[in-house]
Formats: structure tokens, C-alpha cells, sequence
């Protein structure tokens, strides 16, 4: 956890830093206090335990963003991302776990470059690249609700990911107001040591390999969609 | 009492004759005044549409979708002449058409009232008429005419090109042949373009023929007016063919060897210049003898070529044949500016406005020959006709530094004639500047060699006199031959005091301010072209923005130029500018014709000069820019509108077929299909919005702001461009 307080602080030095730095750019007639609400979906084909191979399967995730304009070309920002995913796969042992559940939530911390500024593209609006880390804090379990042998949810756990993430993408602004944002995002989940709590021990290794590939499945690329607001 | 009011009447007289008249020793290029027609503020949609109601019912059932294309594009573009500056109203020239018209159609006053008539600022030896009653006169035409009635005749002609529609008719035509309509539909490409030679060809005949008829009802004289197609065939021609004195450009110290003149002149080509490959006036002499056969079956008359009267004509003429020298400077035809000069110069002396543009002719040639682009300016003088082939052989004889040394001496010898001309003075300047600049070791050298008498006593000139000196000299005119002339150049210069310290300054100046003086010219024209990409802010409350552009073009269709839809998106962006400039806290000045008042002629003139000045501007990119012709009448605009900042702003839309590559390319990568979907059916666009500020006192680029936005014209990003070039004007730099 102190590697999380690290990163929290230095979230905020950045915006502090941040709000220094944007006394003389125009962010939008003036405006560079924004606020998003994004989607973001991304498709798993031929998820590994599925019973269908062909089946496509959409996962959803929410963030909410507050957005700093620094510079012509620059903006930083505060996310917050929440997700819930989950594997299933039959078949095998019916003992076994069939069932699998990721919740997450976390804060992040991006900055979002306008590289095509001399194009006429000034930040807020226009094409941009942003990069972003976001520190997930996630669990897994098992969506039942079943109980280990000790009582406690099966699976039940929190842990820690950081994910890198980039993004290009596209802000429209209408009437002056309202923002239409869309974007391709790409993460790398990097998760720190997942153990889990089961009747089967010998199936831990497995979890964890499934937990990994499936925040990988569900960060690595992505589909956003969002809506904003131009504050002032 | 009654002999006072002689008198009176007589001083009243006598000072409305000094004010119509022109000083021609004080002249100043023509310029618009009184009220500005309606015509030139009104919308061009609203032109249009009322046009289009105008059209023939019958007609417009066959042909009224070319007939409403021709009637878009004409209308939208003869707005845009009217408002560019060229076109002059209520100006003596104008004036002067209108009372030949009087005259031509004083018998058929209800077709005067229909038709408007504009002196055009054109060297081009052209008329030309609408389809909506305006008849235009480019002042070229007019320098050449012989008399009144040639004038009248041509309006005649113009006259029943828009009384049969011609150019509507034309345009129709031409959309037929093209679209291979009717009897046209089996013919070739060659067969359909000699049908529209001919087609061209016939409206011209009927032009001349119909013409005739109009001009025969006034009480001009119709006896030899088949001259006027003389006029029109040697019309290419400088308004006179006169040798060129070998002295022209010649001074105290300069004489140019025989070598650098031809021997003799070569002769004019006794069918004009391509005489069967023009469009419009195709086939001169065949229209001619068709005229003359008209004329030798009417009976002699006694009716007057000058109707208006012979003073007038020649008046107007002579003020046509002033503005051509400044109008061949601003083409870059400087062997014509000067040559025109030449010409105008044998009867009005040493008149400051032709010795100005001769100056600065000079001044520009000097300038191209130092950035090696003197071929884009001047014309060899085996392309050349007649007696301007003396003066194209002696130009082109010249090296960079004889083209400056000959600009600086007969510049400064017209700075000594009219010594409190600023224009002169400041040529006198930058010549220096550029001998320092390009050949400051010659000019050294030629300092050094100067004769004793002529220079300051100063000991470390040694004796020029001397064996050594003298044996230099002589290897030096060895060396360089016939070019050996040059040596003597500034031999009057450099004994003028004022001189000296003109070349001091222009030394400490260079010396100071050129960090990029070891550059060659290419690498400084792109760190100048760095420094202006990376021009940060500006730092001043006021600017004046002059003639905000908004073009839409949409290459799927017919008419690429989406005239209406521009026209409304340029209100729009003028809207936004002004808004902007509010909030931004920027005073902002908007010059733009649509918005001006009828009253309000003075800014008209000031969009049209300034027009000319960014005209200027951009066509001497070669070679840096040049200096003004009249930087007293900048530094007036500048006073004027309390800011010496003023910008050239537009957007220009471009929208394309759907960028199918890039659909593919998206398709293929499964996750962004549904964005190479819309790559496939949406139009590609793009849009050029572009902010140009300009410091008037330098001449130089203040701020820039050029961007390729890979979107449409849309709303958000427009208003973000624009304000955020506003905000770089107002913020201070640092």
C-alpha cells in the first residue's frame, strides 16, 4: 500500500504543478476545467472457457475523469475507473470453481498530449494521445458468494494492479459545452502477487493465471466512449 | 456689382478646372470616391437569387441547371472583383466611361439606366461585360485607345454582349458540347473544342456587327473605327513605340559600353501577338474586315469622334497610362514599369510618380538579381517586340552587383532631386543595405579606388594615385573587361557627406541585427520560416483584420466552390472573430467590404490598398518581401487605425471523396472497424485556417498561426483556433 500513497501524491504534485503551468494557455475560449463520464468495452473473442468458441463476449468499464488544461498541446488529469468482469468455463471437474468474478475500482492519473496542435487541434478538443496509470485495486471471487472452509468468500481478496495504459483519441465540443469523447485505449495490467483463498489449494496457481490473463483480456484493448461537461 | 460677379463666376471657374484636373507633377494613383454602389455591399446570394428569378421560364426548362450554375459562379465571382480594389467608382476614369456612354446611348436612355460602368485596374488590354448590366474597362485598354470614339465603340460591342446574354449563352453552350448534347453527341474531343472556337467566335461577330449598329445610332463618327481592332491586335505593346535613349539610366559616372545595347531593334509582328490563339477575341483580322466592309457602304459624315471632348479623352488616357507603371510594378514587369515610365517621362519630365517607379523597379530588379531569381522578373530580350528591347538588353546584361550599384546611383540621384520624398529616401536605404549585405567587399574596393578628390582626407586611404594603385586598377579592368565601367559608380556617392553616412549606418545596421548573415539565402529563409512557426505572442490591444476568407470547397461536385455555403460560414466566422476579440479583451478592427456603409469610401480604399500591400507581400516570397512602393501611405493606415499590426485571416474547407485506404486499414485491424466503416462512407476533410499578422512599420511577419486541421470547418475547433490566435495578439511575449 505505500507503494499507492506514493503514486497518490504524486498525482497530485503533478496537478499542482499542473494548475501552475496553465495560467497562459487558452484552453477552450478560456475554459480549461473539464469533467468526463466514459464507457469503455472491449470485445473477448474465443474467451478461453467459454462453452462457444465463436461467442463475443462485451465487457463494460466506467471512469470519471476531471480534466486540467496545462499548456496548448497538454492536459492532465484525475481518473477514477471501476470494472467488473468475470470468466466463466464449464466442463471438467464439476467441483471445480466454475465461476469467476473481477470487481475493481481505482484511481489514475493521465495526461493527455494534443501532438497535432500545430494542426489546429488545441487541447481540450481534437485528436490526442494520452497515457495513463491507474492503480486498480481489485477482487477476485466467486460470484455465488460460497464460503471457504474458514468462512470467508471464496477467492475473496484485494489486490493491487498498475496499469499503464495509452490512448488515442477525439474530443468534440457542442455548444460550447458539451463534450463527445471516443477513444482506443491499450493497458498492460501488471497485478502484484494474487493469493487466493480455496478448498482447492492446488488450483491457485491456475486462479491466478486466469485472474492475470483475464484483466489482461479486459484493459488490454479497449473502446471508449464518453460525454463531458466544460466547467469553466 | 455685375462686373463682380464676373469675376466670381470667373474664380469659381477657373478652381473647379484646377480641381477636375490632374496634377500631373504631383501625381497619386486613382482611387474610388464618393458613395459605394449598392452593388458592391450587397450579398452575393442575394444577387443571385434575384437573378435567378430573372431567368426566362422557357429557357430554364431546357437548360436551367447550366443557366443557375453560370448565373452562381458568375455572380459570386464578379463580387469578388468588385471588392478586391481593383475596380474603381465615382473616380475620374469611371466618370469619364460613364459620360462616353451618356453620349453613345443618348437615344436609348432606358438601356443606360440598366447598365453600370467600372474602370478596372488591369494592365490587360481587355473589356469585358456581365450578364446582370456591369461593363468593366481595364485601364490597359484604355492607355492604348487612339480616340473617343474607339472607346465608344468598344462599349457599344460590350453593350450587345450583354443585351444577347452572351456569356450566359456561352457558358450554356460550352456545358452542351461538353456533355455531348444533341448534335454534339457523336463528335470528338477536338470537333467539340473547334465548336466552341466557333461558337465563341460567332458571338464575337455579332458582338461587333450589333455594336456597330448601337454606335452608328449615336453621333460619333464612325469613319475609320476598324482601327480599333489595330489596337486591340498591338495591344501587348507598350502605349508608344519610341527608341531608348542610351542615356535613360545613365549618370554622371556611369556610362554603359556599346556591347550592352543592341544594334538595332528587332521588328513588330505585323499580326500582333498570337493572333488566332485567343478564346475570347478570336480571328482579328476576319472581325476587322467584316467592320471595314460595314464602314465603306455608309455615306461620309460629318459627326465628331469627340464627343465628351479630345482634352477629356487624352486626360483619362494619360491617367490610364500613370496607373499602367504601377500596375506593371505590381505584375513584377519591370522592364515594362520602367519603359511605361520612359515613355510618360518625355512629356511630363522629371515627374516624381514615374521617377519613383522607375526607382523602385530598379530597386526590386536589384533585389531578385541578389537572390539569383532575376530570370522570374525579366524578360529576355529576344521575347521582347520593339523599342523595349534596348532597355531588356541593357537589364539583361547586368551582373547582381551592376543591377545594384545601377539601382543605388539612380536612386540617389533622384533622392537629391526630390530630397524630401520619404519613399526615395528609404529606397536609398535599403539599396545601401543590400549593396553592404551582397557585395560588401566591392563596394570596398570601390571605396578604396575611389579618386582622392572625391573622398575625405583620411590618411588610411594611402595615395589612389600611386604605381600600385594604378597597376591594381589596370589588372582589375583586365580582369573584368567590359565590366570595368562599374569601378566608377560611386565616385559621386561617396563625396556626398549624407551618403557616407548612410553607408555607415547600413553597415553597423547589418552588422547588428544579421545573425544569419553567414547563412546562405535558402538556410535563412528556413530559420526565418522557424522563427515564424515558433512565434509565441504578440503583446498589443489593438489590431485591425482585414478581409476575414471563408471558402468551402467540395471536390465531388461540379462547382467545387460551395459559394453560398461560404458565403454564410464567412458570417459566421466574422462573428466569431469579434466575439472572440471580446473575450479575449482585444481590440478588434474589422475591415471587411460587406460591412462597411455607403459613406464609408475611405476604408474601401484602405481594404483595397492594403490588398495590394499583402498582394506585394507574397509575391516577392523569393526574395524575402520588398519594401513598399508608398510607405507613406502605410504609415497613414497605421496612424489611421492606431495599431501597426494588421492580419490576413481565413479558413478554407476542403472536403474529398471517402479516404478508402484508410477504411480498409481500419477494417482490417477487427477492433477499429467501425471506425474504418465510417472512413468508407464519410468524406475525407480537411480544413486550412490560417492568421497571417503583419507589422506594417517593418514590413515583416509579427505572428502566424497556420494550421491543416484533419477534420471539417467544425464549429468547436474554429472557435479554439481563433481564439487562441487572439490570445497569442494580446499576450505579451516571456
Amino acid at each position: 500500500m505505500k507503494l499507492r500513497g506514493i503514486i497518490l501524491l504524486g498525482m497530485v504534485l503533478l496537478l499542482a504543478c499542473g494548475t501552475q503551468a496553465q495560467q497562459k494557455v487558452p484552453g477552450y475560449r478560456g475554459k480549461k476545467h473539464s469533467l468526463f463520464v466514459n464507457m469503455f468495452s472491449n470485445i473477448s473473442f474465443a474467451e478461453q472457457y467459454r462453452t462457444s468458441q465463436t461467442k463475443i463476449n462485451f465487457n463494460t468499464r466506467f471512469s470519471a475523469e476531471y480534466d486540467l488544461v496545462v499548456g496548448r498541446p497538454l492536459s492532465l488529469g484525475l481518473a477514477f475507473h471501476s470494472l467488473k468482469t468475470g470468466s466463466d468455463y464449464l466442463g471438467g471437474n464439476p467441483a471445480q470453481i466454475t465461476h469467476l468474478e473481477i470487481l475493481g475500482y481505482g484511481p489514475g492519473v493521465y495526461f493527455k498530449s494534443h501532438p497535432f496542435f500545430k494542426n489546429g487541434f488545441i487541447s481540450p478538443l481534437g485528436a490526442y494521445v494520452k497515457g495513463e496509470l491507474l492503480t486498480l485495486i481489485y477482487r477476485a471471487r466467486d460470484p455465488q458468494g460460497k464460503l471457504d472452509g474458514s468462512g470467508n468468500p471464496l477467492m475473496a481478496g484485494r489486490f493491487l494492479a498498475l496499469v499503464p495504459m495509452l490512448a488515442i483519441g477525439n474530443n468534440h465540443l457542442f455548444w460550447d459545452r458539451v463534450f463527445l469523447t471516443y477513444a482506443f485505449q491499450f493497458g498492460y495490467p501488471i497485478p502484484k502477487t494474487i493469493t487466493l483463498s480455496t478448498d482447492f489449494p492446488s488450483e491457485v496457481d491456475d486462479i491466478s493465471d486466469k485472474v492475470r490473463n483475464r484483466l489482461f483480456g479486459h484493459l488490454g484493448m479497449n473502446v471508449k466512449i464518453g460525454t463531458g461537461i466544460l466547467l469553466f | 456689382m455685375k462686373y463682380r460677379l464676373i469675376l466670381g463666376l470667373l474664380l469659381v471657374g477657373i478652381f473647379l478646372q484646377r480641381l477636375s484636373a490632374q496634377n500631373w507633377d504631383h501625381y497619386t494613383p486613382i482611387q474610388a470616391s464618393g458613395e459605394i454602389p449598392a452593388e458592391f455591399l450587397s450579398l452575393s446570394s442575394f444577387k443571385f437569387a434575384r437573378e435567378k428569378e430573372n431567368l426566362n421560364p422557357a429557357d430554364h426548362h431546357s437548360n436551367g441547371k447550366p443557366q443557375e450554375d453560370f448565373l452562381l459562379q458568375s455572380q459570386f465571382l464578379i463580387d469578388e472583383l468588385l471588392i478586391s480594389g481593383k475596380v474603381l467608382f465615382n473616380d475620374p476614369l469611371s466618370l469619364y466611361l460613364g459620360k462616353v456612354a451618356d453620349k453613345l446611348l443618348a437615344s436609348r436612355p432606358e438601356l443606360r439606366q440598366e447598365l453600370r460602368i467600372y474602370a478596372v485596374k488591369s494592365s490587360s488590354a481587355n473589356a469585358f461585360a456581365t450578364n446582370n448590366g456591369i461593363i468593366f474597362v481595364n485601364t490597359g485598354l484604355l492607355a492604348q485607345l487612339e480616340n473617343e470614339a474607339q472607346l465608344a465603340y468598344i462599349l457599344a460591342h460590350e453593350i450587345q454582349h450583354y443585351l444577347g446574354k452572351h456569356p450566359l449563352n456561352q457558358y450554356v453552350e460550352t456545358i452542351r458540347i461538353d456533355q455531348g448534347a444533341g448534335m454534339f453527341k457523336r463528335q470528338s474531343l477536338d470537333e467539340r473544342l473547334l465548336a466552341k472556337t466557333n461558337y465563341s467566335r460567332e458571338l464575337e461577330l455579332e458582338a461587333d456587327l450589333k455594336g456597330l449598329d448601337l454606335y452608328l445610332e449615336s453621333a460619333y463618327d464612325p469613319a475609320g473605327l476598324d482601327q480599333v481592332f489595330d489596337v486591340l491586335r498591338w495591344s501587348y505593346l507598350p502605349f508608344d513605340e519610341v527608341p531608348f535613349s542610351r542615356e535613360f539610366l545613365q549618370t554622371e559616372h556611369i556610362t554603359y559600353p556599346e556591347s550592352y545595347f543592341l544594334q538595332s531593334v528587332s521588328g513588330i509582328n505585323p499580326e500582333g501577338e498570337g493572333e488566332e490563339e485567343g478564346n475570347n477575341h478570336p480571328s482579328l483580322n476576319k472581325r476587322q474586315a467584316a467592320i471595314a466592309n460595314r464602314l465603306a457602304s455608309l455615306p461620309k459624315s460629318s459627326k465628331s469622334h469627340n464627343l465628351v471632348g479630345e482634352n477629356e479623352f487624352k486626360n483619362a488616357r494619360e491617367m490610364a497610362r500613370f496607373e499602367l507603371s504601377h500596375l506593371f510594378y505590381q505584375q513584377r514587369e519591370y522592364q515594362k514599369a520602367i519603359y511605361n515610365s520612359y515613355l510618360l517621362g518625355r512629356d511630363h519630365g522629371h515627374n516624381l510618380y514615374l521617377q519613383k517607379n522607375i526607382c523602385q523597379s530598379l530597386y526590386a530588379l536589384a533585389r531578385y538579381a541578389n537572390a539569383r531569381h532575376l530570370g522570374d522578373v525579366l524578360q529576355a530580350s529576344s521575347a521582347c517586340e520593339g523599342e523595349i528591347q534596348q532597355l531588356a538588353s541593357l537589364l539583361e546584361h547586368f551582373t547582381d552587383y551592376e543591377m545594384t550599384t545601377v539601382a543605388l546611383a539612380h536612386t540617389w540621384d533622384r533622392h537629391l532631386e526630390f530630397p524630401q520624398d520619404p519613399d526615395l529616401d528609404s529606397l536609398v536605404n535599403a539599396l545601401l543595405l543590400e549593396m553592404v549585405e551582397h557585395h560588401g567587399d566591392f563596394l570596398d574596393r570601390l571605396y578604396r579606388e575611389s579618386p582622392a578628390d572625391s573622398l575625405p582626407a583620411d590618411p588610411s586611404n594611402g595615395d589612389p594615385n600611386g604605381k600600385y594603385d594604378k597597376l591594381r586598377r589596370n589588372r582589375e579592368n583586365e580582369k573584368y573587361g567590359e565590366k570595368g565601367y562599374i569601378y566608377s559608380a560611386f565616385v559621386g556617392m561617396f563625396a556626398h557627406p549624407d551618403f557616407r553616412l548612410r553607408l555607415e549606418n547600413a553597415k553597423a545596421s547589418f552588422n547588428q541585427t544579421d545573425s544569419t548573415a553567414h547563412l546562405t539565402f535558402r538556410e535563412r529563409k528556413k530559420a526565418l520560416r522557424k522563427a515564424r512557426k515558433e512565434g509565441k505572442s504578440l503583446g498589443t490591444d489593438q489590431i485591425v483584420m482585414v478581409q476575414p476568407l471563408f471558402q468551402k470547397i467540395d471536390r465531388r461536385k461540379e462547382i467545387p466552390v460551395r459559394y453560398i455555403a461560404g458565403e454564410t460560414g464567412q458570417r459566421t466566422f466574422t462573428t466569431m472573430l469579434s466575439e472572440n476579440a471580446e473575450m479575449v479583451g482585444l481590440g478588434l478592427n474589422l475591415l471587411e467590404v460587406s460591412r462597411l456603409q455607403t459613406s464609408q469610401v475611405a476604408e474601401f480604399n484602405d481594404i483595397a490598398r492594403l490588398n495590394d500591400w499583402i498582394s506585394d507581400r507574397f509575391a516577392h516570397d523569393e526574395v524575402g518581401g520588398l519594401l513598399p512602393p508608398d510607405q507613406a501611405e502605410i504609415d497613414r493606415l497605421v496612424q489611421k487605425y492606431g495599431t501597426r499590426y494588421f492580419a490576413w485571416t481565413g479558413t478554407l474547407s476542403l472536403t474529398e471523396k471517402p479516404n478508402t485506404y484508410l477504411g480498409c486499414f481500419y477494417l482490417a485491424l477487427v477492433y477499429t472497424a467501425p471506425l474504418g466503416v465510417y472512413h468508407l462512407l464519410s468524406p475525407s476533410r480537411n480544413t486550412l485556417y490560417f492568421t497571417l499578422v503583419y507589422d506594417l512599420k517593418t514590413g515583416g511577419i509579427a505572428l502566424a498561426n497556420l494550421a491543416s486541421i484533419g477534420a471539417g470547418a467544425r464549429y468547436d475547433l474554429m472557435q479554439s483556433n481563433i481564439y487562441d490566435t487572439l490570445l497569442r495578439i494580446k499576450q505579451k511575449p516571456g
